[in-house]
């Protein structure tokens, strides 16, 4: 196994909800003591229900959030006070994408000013440069000579590349991405997919990919991390997780995936055959 | 359309025949005839056909914009200006396109019903959901308050809803999307439709939830009798669920078959396209055979056949000529200048 890049330490985040007029406020525990270590390198895919804790695991290995206790660390160092020098440094090496791209994105901004933005921030470099850059990782995401188009004139595959590209403009080591193939259409995921995978192969990504979908999991994780209730359940190589699931969740996620033909198709078909015969 | 099930060597069937479920499929429920949508001279839907037969499931598939969802808002006789309909639409031998308003009322929610794919959008948030229920009952002729309120815990017993007397009194907000759309569900088959279209009633919910509705369904189709149209993008889904699968591109079908036929030998290159890039079909971290370039804009259609642009398999003729839709044998059809040979 490389080096780990980032290591959570029994972290929890709790939440207070609710507490408006006379009720008393409930405490949500969204992640609940939470060790996980992500090589470098590695594609760590972390599926889980709705309500599960994934995106709040995610927000804290992003350093968007601070965990309530245990620790989060990025090369072996907590991620630095917001808004101090180191701190900036770091939130070009950690970079997110977020499920819905199209409130991802400025509505009346160009793809190529919202990448150059990125630049701006993070790096100096003059106008020549700047442009050069933009260019080329559009050109990388297939949006080549699309730079100058609004959001709301290109469609979801395509914006979900332009946030791809305005992550990636600032090499960053980790890429998180919260659930960000959901809400394309089969055939655009396989492009986004595809165009990840070898996204992280050039860029030598670390990748955590967080996901519902166990059949996105399963293609693009070495290794997958399940969550109920805030706790990982299980966190094994993913092709030993298919052939052999070891927890009793584990097993209930797999057994609830459609089947992939009518041949295989569910139980209560059978059963219905039995009772016809 | 009989296929052998599958016998394992100790003779018992893993795989229902279809013949199994066939035995309970009777004459058209529901048949749509040359239905289009337009927006002005735009067609969104074009010239589509389409019919479902008691106790028989057909899943509409296809990617966003291809008019599915229009196409079910259609049926339910939904479509507002700015858009038009025009085209038959026959339920239970009766044609209900041109009936008014208030003649349409008393058809939807008792003969044909539908489950939207946002149950949170759908319902009504400031009112309980029990009471929502009992609306559609008062509206088709249940008049004893009484008796709405058993009905009512009837049926949310029936999608499974735990403790149906408190969720009864709850507002949409305190449920879960999955409770919400066992709501919708049990508003839907309130008034036990002949005819139930459900547009992605499982999109938005997680995998154990979704198998929990899908099964739901098909229990109550088992019970009821009740045709189901069902739109779906997940091809997993119909894999569970279809007897018959029509596949929609670009406000058309492109092809229609029995569902076995669509997974075993797809005879359109877009079906065919769609099937080869899911995931879990192939070699974890494998490149995906992804379809390149994306659905046209109705405005924007190219001549010749409309999946040209995006097809392997495309000559020069279909670059100039739409593709004409051939029948096959057992309702299969399919509109491709070069089809896959049926086997």
């Amino acid at each position: 196994m490389n080096e780990p890049i980032l290591q959570m330490n029994g972290v929890t985040r709790r939440y207070e909800t609710g507490g408006e007029f006379f009720s008393r406020p409930t405490v949500t525990t969204a992640v609940d003591d939470v060790s996980l270590t992500v090589a470098a390198g590695e594609v760590c895919a972390i599926v889980g229900e709705s309500g599960s804790g994934k995106s709040t695991l995610a927000r804290l290995a992003a350093g968007f959030d601070s965990p309530d206790a245990g620790q989060v660390l990025f090369r072996g160092m907590p991620y630095a006070k917001p808004g101090s020098a180191p701190w900036r440094r770091e939130r070009a090496v950690v970079q997110f994408v977020f499920q819905n791209p199209s409130s991802a994105l400025d509505p009346r901004a160009t793809i190529a000013s919202q990448i150059g933005e990125m630049l701006t921030t993070h790096e100096r470099c003059d106008a020549a440069t700047r442009q050069l850059r933009i260019d080329e990782i559009l050109d990388r995401v297939g949006l080549g000579g699309m730079g100058r188009r609004l959001p709301q004139q290109m469609s979801g595959g395509q914006l979900q590349r332009a946030v791809l590209a305005r992550a990636l403009i600032v090499r960053p080591e980790l890429l998180i991405c919260d659930e960000a193939v959901s809400a394309l259409d089969v055939s655009v995921q396989a492009q986004i997919l595809n165009l990840l995978m070898s996204l992280k192969d050039e860029f030598g990504l670390t990748m955590i990919f967080i996901t519902h979908d166990l059949g996105v999991a399963r293609h693009v994780g070495d290794r997958i991390a399940v969550m109920q209730k805030g706790r990982i359940v299980e966190n094994r190589r993913t092709g030993y997780l298919f052939e052999r699931p070891r927890h009793a969740y584990t097993r209930t996620l797999l057994a609830a995936i459609p089947a992939a033909t009518p041949a295989a198709r569910r139980a209560w078909d059978a059963a219905a055959a039995k009772a016809a015969a | 359309m009989t296929l052998p099930g599958i016998i394992t060597l100790d003779g018992s069937a893993v795989r229902p025949a279809v013949n199994t479920r066939s035995a309970r499929i009777g004459g058209a429920a529901l048949s749509v005839t040359n239905l289009s949508v337009r927006r002005g001279s735009v067609a969104l839907v074009e010239n589509t056909s389409l019919s479902v037969a008691t106790g028989e499931t057909l899943c509409l598939v296809g990617e966003s914009g291809c008019g599915k969802s229009l196409t079910c808002t259609a049926i339910m006789g939904l479509i507002d200006a700015p858009l038009t309909a025009e085209g038959s639409i026959r339920l239970l031998g009766r044609e209900i396109a041109d009936l008014p308003e208030r003649r349409l009322n008393g058809v939807r929610g008792r003969d044909v019903a539908m489950i939207f794919q946002d149950p949170m959008a759908a319902l009504n948030p400031i009112q309980r959901v029990g009471a929502q229920v009992a609306e559609i009952l008062s509206v088709h002729g249940t008049t004893s308050a009484a008796e709405r309120g058993r009905e009512v815990l009837a049926l949310f017993e029936r999608v499974g809803l735990p403790d149906p007397a408190r969720q009864a009194r709850a507002y949409p907000h305190q449920l879960s999307g999955g409770m919400c759309q066992r709501v919708m569900i049990a508003m839907a088959i309130a008034c036990r439709p002949k005819v139930l279209i459900a547009d992605e009633p499982t999109t938005a919910l997680d995998v154990t939830i979704q198998a929990q509705i899908l099964r739901l369904l098909r229990e109550l189709q088992d019970d009821t009798g009740m045709a189901i149209v069902f739109v779906t993008h997940d091809l997993g889904v119909v894999a569970e669920i279809a007897d018959r699968v029509a596949v929609m591109y670009s406000g058309r079908v492109v092809e229609e078959a029995g569902v076995h036929e669509i997974f075993g030998a797809p005879r359109h290159p877009y079906t065919r396209a769609l099937m080869a890039c899911r995931v879990g079909t192939g070699q974890p971290g494998t490149a995906l055979p992804a379809i390149t370039g994306s659905v046209p804009a109705p405005s924007a259609r190219p001549d010749g056949c409309v999946f040209a642009p995006r097809c392997d398999h495309a000559g020069p003729l279909c670059l100039v000529r739409p593709a004409l839709t051939q029948r096959g044998t057992s309702g299969t059809r399919v509109a491709c200048h070069h089809p896959e040979e049926a086997q």
